[in-house]
């Protein structure tokens, strides 16, 4: 309404020409109809999934008075009302994905109810393993028939809570299930980032995908524990050097999942590594060196830091300005760093120093940009490299208080001089 | 039109899958309370704390515990198969545990080991029966928890879960306290408060 009279009044006073108003009309209302679809699909799906879920829920009071057929009966009624209305969504509303992601999520949380209540019905004793495999494989289908990216949520967190079940702590149960259930979602996936780079479902599944491969990592079969922190490594090398891709660069920055969680990941770990305590323990297995670099965590990270660099390269050929940060650096070189850390007694010192440098470059790249964010991030860093050594030192209270004093100072001029640079520029 | 043939055919098959586990899964057991040969499974004591996962009673029976005289390395992933016969009081007992399935004409059931100590006589296994558990209405499983747990402590009371055992398989018919069945005595009780 408010659109309609403001235009009339800049149509009136000659401000914009007749084309335009309808122009600007008609921008308006195509974008509300966006809009609207995108509504129709989270309510669909939030309404698909609270039905499911509450008519779960009905059925597990376990109605003493019915008989078992009749409990067996009903535990099917979930299970064919989802596949009616999967079949109707596909048949009659095949272009509206509102209609396809609900029914399909409404079938997916129907499947596990049937067979929990099976369970429940003949007092079957607790699988969780078989129960969570049957019930993703049995909800993939709907993944790709009735292309919902939903239900490919879904199925990322069911193998995702699969492989920790089975896998933590390790157990016999092969652990590349995983992988291969991980690899069967990927069409979906790639085709999503081709299709819908922007769409809220390419993001989810960023995420979602970030977080399952670096939750289900450590399910790998082990022989040194600690060259974990290799193979995670080299997993958040590729992860910061994929969020970097072009593809990304338009994106904000909550949306770029792999930047994010690698780049996070990547600080985490070194924080932890820069602890003397660790390497001390780990220099005093004397293991072997050849053994470490053929152990298993090293053979898988061969390819990841392999293909890191790889995307390296491939940006820098394309866009000539690339350079190199020193988190990037320090990711993608860390199996070095590592090995010079468990042979010599230098990697303690040689990781602070790292995240030292980390977190200067990164506050002198904030404060250069005029990014509140990035600059404080910098100060953030430095101030928890701090915040570690002051629990493996034997500094007094008053250095560490003073220290504390300086840092507090530092955060606020770098703040008050950033923003007041701004204030003065607008 | 062909497109469309195939999406439906493939989403058809998809479905029969999704009916095909939960219905197989309650065949298997339907033909194994149909055919199968009933055991009395003495319950043991339990850990009350232990007792109350939402809405079923946690079972632990006194025919767990299984003593033999080999040295064999049990391992604790693989199933194991029980053979069961009856004690002179008529409850049911391990009297032996093989890596292999035997024939079916004997009574066994597959069983997972829990735990393994090496004694002096050989090694004493805790087994796990594929019946821990014994699922009843919300409102009342926790005061059949409770009246389970006073049974099973108790000696002068005879608590047993009624298991029907079927080529391997066995299925939870019901648990049983002095010869009345949870589900009633829970029920009584009910109607005795009110």
């Amino acid at each position: 309404m408010s659109l309609k009279n403001e235009l009339s009044v800049l149509l009136n006073n000659g401000v914009i020409s007749e084309e335009t108003a309808s122009r600007i009309k008609e921008f308006y209302s195509t974008k509300k109809s966006n809009s609207n679809q995108r509504l129709f699909i989270i309510y669909g799906i939030l309404g698909a999934l609270l039905v499911g879920l509450g008519i779960i829920l009905i059925l597990a009071h376990n109605w003493d008075q019915l008989s078992r057929t009749t409990k067996s009966i009903f535990a099917f009624i979930p299970l064919t009302t989802g596949q009616v209305l999967c079949i109707y969504a596909l048949w009659k509303k095949s272009d509206s994905a509102a209609w396809r992601e609900s029914s399909a999520t409404f079938l997916a949380v129907s499947i596990g109810a049937s067979i929990a209540l099976m369970g429940q019905i003949y007092h079957l004793p607790e699988d969780p393993e078989s129960f969570l495999l049957t019930w993703t494989l049995l909800g993939l289908p709907l993944v790709y028939l009735m292309r919902s990216s939903m239900s490919s949520l879904l199925y990322i967190m069911g193998i995702t809570a699969y492989a920790v079940q089975s896998g933590y702590p390790h157990s016999d149960e092969p652990y590349w299930i995983y992988f291969l259930l991980l690899l069967a979602i990927m069409p979906h996936y790639l085709q999503l980032l081709r299709q819908k780079f922007e769409s809220s479902f390419s993001t989810y599944h960023h995420w979602f995908i970030g977080l399952s491969i670096i939750i289900c990592l450590g399910i790998l079969p082990t022989r040194h524990d600690e060259q974990l922190f290799v193979l995670y490594m080299s997993l958040l090398a590729l992860f910061i050097q994929l969020g970097k891709l072009p593809a990304f660069t338009n994106s904000k920055t909550r949306n770029n999942a792999y930047l994010l969680l690698g780049a996070l990941g990547a600080l985490i770990i070194l924080f932890i590594l820069s602890f003397d305590s660790l390497w001390v323990s780990w220099r005093l297995t004397l293991t072997p060196l050849s053994s470490r670099l053929s152990a298993t965590e090293m053979l898988v990270s061969y390819p990841i830091i392999a293909s890191a660099v790889a995307i390296y390269f491939l940006r820098k050929r394309r866009q000539s300005a690339v350079g190199i940060n020193l988190l990037e650096f320090t990711s993608i070189l860390f199996p070095i760093i590592f090995f010079i850390g468990v042979s010599s007694s230098s990697g303690a010192v040689l990781v602070n120093l790292l995240v030292l440098g980390i977190g200067i470059l990164t506050l002198r790249s904030g404060s250069q940009k005029e990014h509140l964010g990035l600059m404080n991030a910098g100060l953030l860093i430095i101030a928890i490299l701090i915040i570690c050594r002051f629990s493996d030192t034997n500094m007094s209270f008053v250095v560490r208080g003073v220290l504390f004093v300086l840092l507090g100072i530092g955060f606020f001029l770098a703040n008050y001089r950033l923003l007041k640079k701004r204030k003065s520029e607008e | 039109m062909k497109n469309k043939a195939l999406l439906f055919t493939l989403l058809g098959l998809a479905f029969i899958a999704q009916w095909y586990i939960p219905l197989s899964m309650s065949q298997l057991n339907e033909e194994v309370l149909e055919k199968g040969v009933e055991y009395r499974f003495r319950t043991a004591p339990v850990d009350p704390a232990d007792l109350f996962r939402g809405r079923y009673v946690a079972l632990r029976f006194d025919a767990a515990s299984f003593s033999m005289d080999s040295s064999y390395n049990w391992s604790f992933n693989k199933p194991a198969y029980a053979t069961l016969a009856e004690d002179s009081l008529g409850f049911a007992m391990v009297i032996d545990l093989s890596i292999e399935a035997p024939t079916d004409d004997i009574h066994y059931v597959e069983v997972q080991i829990q735990s393994r100590m090496e004694s002096p006589l050989g090694q004493s296994l805790q087994l796990k029966f594929p019946f821990d558990r014994f699922y009843m209405e919300e409102t009342k499983a926790k005061p059949a928890g409770l009246a389970y747990a006073e049974a099973a402590r108790d000696s002068s009371k005879e608590a047993y879960a009624l298991v029907k055992v079927h080529k391997g398989d066995a299925a939870l018919v019901d648990v049983m306290i002095d010869g009345v069945s949870l589900q009633e005595l829970v029920e009584s009780q009910k109607d005795q408060g009110h």
